[in-house]
């Protein structure tokens, strides 16, 4: 008798759990379905709204080459300035830039941007030829999707 | 992405003018390292002969091109002849209407440059006779660098890349570099197609299929 209410008490555990995650990986389907019966938003607006991609975070690692020595604080401030002549604030303020790392001894550093802004960054990245009197060359060396992947390519020869 | 490129895709570099063999040996080293496969060298003989040796030792295929500048169609005549046995690949500048003209029929000529000074004389009359006679309309990227804030240029440059687009013109890009620091790496050429407003599929057709069409057309 008890096996069989332990039993019960399981399947309904089991049951809810699954019913939970159907309802979470459709709930912007049955927003979207909301939004259509009630407001009679016409199906291709909600198909283009459906095939969105979120915004996510890309970092890029990249390489400096240069016979001269380089500092962060250096590279940080030539990147915002290209950004700013390329893009101009606006532009600017929709994509995400951020140096995170910069090995100044490896000549390698981390970028993070999202997945929108990565080949805005990476144009940027071959337009910098010059960081202040010095010659450089940015190489893009890869692009991963999180953090300690891209630090472990740093490191890596 | 870039890795992928690396190992699947034969990457060619169209235009490198290196002044010495040292200049040219370190360019070809880092070219390779970004993975290209194909280069196009403009210098003197002496230097191409001293590059194809070390080329040979690392397995590059290494061509020798040559760029045309002329204002009439007399001048790029006379500029023309003789020049295809002596050079893989003959690129045009016309810095005129007639020059521009002749280049679109010119059998001689592979690739017509968009500059500074052409970009006036290559309408859509130009590309439509372009695609009439099978040419590639080459952009050199250290024209697009330096003249980046150019507001004219650009837009000039934007506009002939949509309606090359539309036309399903040939269209490829070179580096026209001098040095080791005027390089470009094949995703910083995607990435930069992409801002001038050719769509994913072109760009990536561009850096991969159109040069090895190209290089592919002219060693048969």
């Amino acid at each position: 008798m008890n096996y069989m209410i332990l039993s019960m008490i399981v399947g309904i555990a089991l049951w809810t759990i699954l019913l939970t995650l159907i309802v979470f990986k459709l709930k912007k389907r049955i927003e979207i379905l909301g939004k259509m019966l009630v407001h009679g938003i016409r199906k291709s607006y909600i198909k283009a709204l459906e095939a969105r991609k979120p915004r996510r975070k890309r970092y890029i690692v990249f390489e400096v080459i240069s016979d001269e020595t380089i500092t962060a604080s250096e590279l940080n401030h030539t990147l915002r300035e290209e950004a700013e002549k390329l893009l101009g604030i606006l532009g600017l303020s929709d994509i995400t830039l951020k140096l995170i790392d910069f090995d100044e001894k490896l000549k390698r550093g981390i970028i993070r941007t999202d997945n929108y802004s990565k080949y805005i960054v990476l144009a940027l990245l071959g337009l910098i030829r010059n960081i202040g009197n010095k010659k450089v060359l940015l190489i893009p060396l890869k692009t991963t999707g999180t953090i300690k992947k891209a630090r472990q390519l740093i490191r890596s020869t | 992405m870039g890795n992928k490129l690396n190992k699947t895709k034969t990457l060619c570099e169209l235009w490198i003018k290196p002044n010495t063999v040292d200049q040219g040996i370190n360019m070809i080293r880092l070219l390779i390292r970004m993975g290209y496969n194909i280069i196009c060298i403009e210098s003197s003989n002496d230097i191409f002969l001293e590059l194809k040796k070390q080329a040979e030792k690392q397995s590059i295929q290494l061509l020798k091109r040559i760029t045309v500048t002329s204002a009439t169609d007399s001048e790029g005549k006379n500029k023309l002849r003789g020049i295809r046995t002596k050079h893989h690949i003959v690129s045009f500048n016309p810095i005129g209407l007639s020059a521009a003209r002749l280049a679109a029929r010119d059998t001689r000529v592979d690739t017509i440059l968009f500059t500074l000074h052409s970009c006036t004389y290559i309408d859509k009359t130009q590309l439509k006779m372009m695609i009439k006679n099978n040419k590639t309309l080459e952009i050199p990227l250290k024209e697009v660098v330096n003249n980046i804030h150019n507001y004219k240029f650009i837009s000039k440059l934007k506009k002939t890349l949509k309606i090359a687009e539309k036309l399903d013109l040939s269209i490829v890009v070179s580096s026209a570099s001098e040095t080791i620091f005027e390089l470009w790496h094949p995703l910083h050429k995607i990435s930069i197609l992409r801002l001038l407003g050719l769509s994913e599929a072109k760009s990536l057709s561009t850096i991969i299929n159109t040069p090895h069409a190209l290089i592919s057309k002219v060693l048969k």
